[in-house]
């Protein structure tokens, strides 16, 4: 039992650890740290698991995991950002605000990826995994915890408003 | 022209992911190092238990076609029509496949019996709903919707949907109003989900599929005096609302004729004989959208502080009024017509608002 939950959890890392990888890459846009929060994924799936935790997708438990590693960085990044920002406004610079600003140099991500974050919160989620990790609605209401019905909707006017940011870009 | 820039947009997402991404194989090397040895020093517990899910669904699908390939026949046709497998390999079955039929007429019929309660029963009805909408859109996602599959999936649909307005309207007669709206507002809730994410041609069927449901257009009312109405069987499908919950009978729907469908069968009008007379089906339709329609006017005034433009704002909440007013009168016609320019009229609002937040998002 023990050598199998070891041979299982070993096979889904082959295959879920570039796509988990690719996932967060594509959120924090900083190499180096989405190699540590891959791991951190894994490693805390397995402390999950050896716990005697039962997991009924692995698929989607890797990526809500991943997911709110994700957000913990956002976080933390918010709070370094937030002091370093009041220390630079007090001695006079000019703000400029992106999520992206602060890893722009080192990032991979194309320009065309900011887009998406102009969504709302909840359809940017939706779109992310639909388009980006080019996931079926079921698999996304699984991650998500939701009825398909609902993903459908969100994909649906995600896209939507996503067209319509794209013409206003382009119009600008 | 927008399509085009968004399909554009789509293609340079695809091509960044590719060229960009991956993870090298000296950084999986790293990781499985570090992963590996992490488990080794942090081994399971005695009380672990092995994962129960489709972690190796991949694997064991492989393992499971080899056998198929090398049983032999007769022993793999025992396998496959051996009852349970047959159940669960139908579960996942469409319209047109050959197992479709196992999936409806077996299966959920089955869990509608075991349904131990009215609410299970109910909740089931809706959730029968729900996933002949998934399969419109699975069909749809694998472009391989034809005039065969559509009719399989109106005829089920609309024998679905009329099962859940007679639970309603059981609900209604006993004086449970509460219950009532709270079956209306699901089925709307799961109609209005649908509706948006349709695609024209699905629509289109969707909107076949409801006239003796829920979905309202001209013809639809002209259409249920005309003998295309509710099946018996799925008259005795209804939940028997005139008891108390502890008191009601589990047994198949099927062959248990209640007070209340003898009721129904007294109703009948001699013109539409195997259906719920016309009256009865208006009024379903009309209380559903008004359920429907005030339950997202009362979302806009809770998530709106102060919803704009007045002017539109205030013509909702006249023809909120009026629609209630056409109701009590019985003239369903008029709640229907009054329904469908509210929720034009809301439809209009959400873009508007939505289109502002846009831009507000945009200008951020």
């Amino acid at each position: 039992m023990v050598n199998s939950l070891e041979k299982d959890f070993k096979n889904a890392y082959e295959e879920w650890s570039p796509k988990i990888f690719s996932f967060v890459l594509y959120k924090i846009s900083n190499r180096e740290r989405a190699l540590d929060i891959t791991q951190d994924v894994f490693i805390k799936s397995w402390d999950y698991l050896r716990k005697g935790n039962q997991i009924d997708n692995f698929q989607a438990f890797l990526y809500r995991t991943a997911s709110n590693i994700v957000i913990d960085e956002y976080r933390k990044r918010a709070r370094r950002k937030e002091v370093s920002l009041d220390k630079m406004t007090e001695e006079g610079y000019q703000i400029k605000d992106s999520s992206y600003e602060d890893v722009s140099n080192k990032t991979e991500v194309s320009n065309v990826l900011k887009t998406i974050d102009k969504l709302p919160e909840m359809y940017r989620e939706a779109i992310t995994y639909r388009i980006v990790e080019e996931m079926s609605i079921k698999e996304i209401a699984k991650i998500l915890e939701e009825k398909p019905t609902n993903i459908s909707v969100r994909v649906h006017r995600g896209i939507n408003m996503l067209k319509a940011i794209l013409e206003k870009k382009d119009e600008e | 022209m927008k399509n085009e820039k968004y399909q554009k947009f789509i293609n340079r997402i695809r091509r960044d992911k590719e060229s960009l991404q991956n993870l090298s194989n000296t950084e999986k090397e790293n990781l499985s190092k570090n992963i590996f040895e992490y488990m080794i020093k942090n081994p399971i517990e005695k009380k672990a238990t092995p994962i129960k899910n489709d972690l190796n669904k991949k694997y064991n699908s492989f393992k499971f076609s080899l056998f198929i390939r090398f049983a032999t026949p007769a022993f793999v046709i025992v396998i496959l029509f051996g009852g349970i497998g047959v159940s669960a390999a139908a579960e996942d079955a469409l319209p047109g496949d050959f197992l479709y039929s196992i999936k409806i007429g077996f299966n959920e019929k089955v869990r509608g019996v075991v349904a131990f309660s009215n609410k299970e029963k109910e909740s089931w009805k809706l959730r029968q709903v729900e996933r002949r909408f998934e399969e419109i859109e699975t069909l749809a996602d694998k472009g391989e919707i034809n005039k065969e599959k559509k009719e399989i999936i109106e005829k089920t649909l609309n024998r679905q949907v009329q099962a859940i307005s007679i639970v309603a309207q059981k609900f209604e007669e006993n004086g449970r109003e509460d219950d009532a709206n709270n079956v209306y507002s699901k089925l709307g809730e799961i109609i209005e989900n649908n509706d948006q994410y349709l695609d024209k041609k699905v629509a289109m069927l969707t909107e076949k599929a409801f006239p003796t449901s829920l979905a309202y257009s001209e013809d639809s009312i002209e259409e249920l005096g005309t003998g295309d109405g509710v099946e018996a069987s799925t008259m005795m499908m209804a939940v028997d609302v005139d008891k108390p919950e502890s008191s009601i009978e589990e047994r198949p729907d099927e062959v248990v004729e209640t007070k209340t469908i003898s009721r129904y069968r007294d109703n009948l009008t001699p013109a539409n004989s195997e259906g719920i007379n016309l009256e009865n089906q208006e009024k379903i339709i009309a209380k559903s959208k008004i359920v429907e329609i005030t339950n997202r006017i009362k979302t806009i005034r809770r998530t709106v502080n102060k919803p704009e433009p007045e002017d539109i704002w205030e013509n909702i909440e006249n023809l909120e009024k009026e629609i209630l007013t056409s109701f009590r009168l019985n003239d369903f016609k008029k709640s229907l017509e009054i329904y469908k320019k509210i929720d034009q009229m809301i439809k209009d609002f959400v873009n508007l608002e939505n289109s502002e937040k846009t831009e507000v998002e945009i200008e951020n």
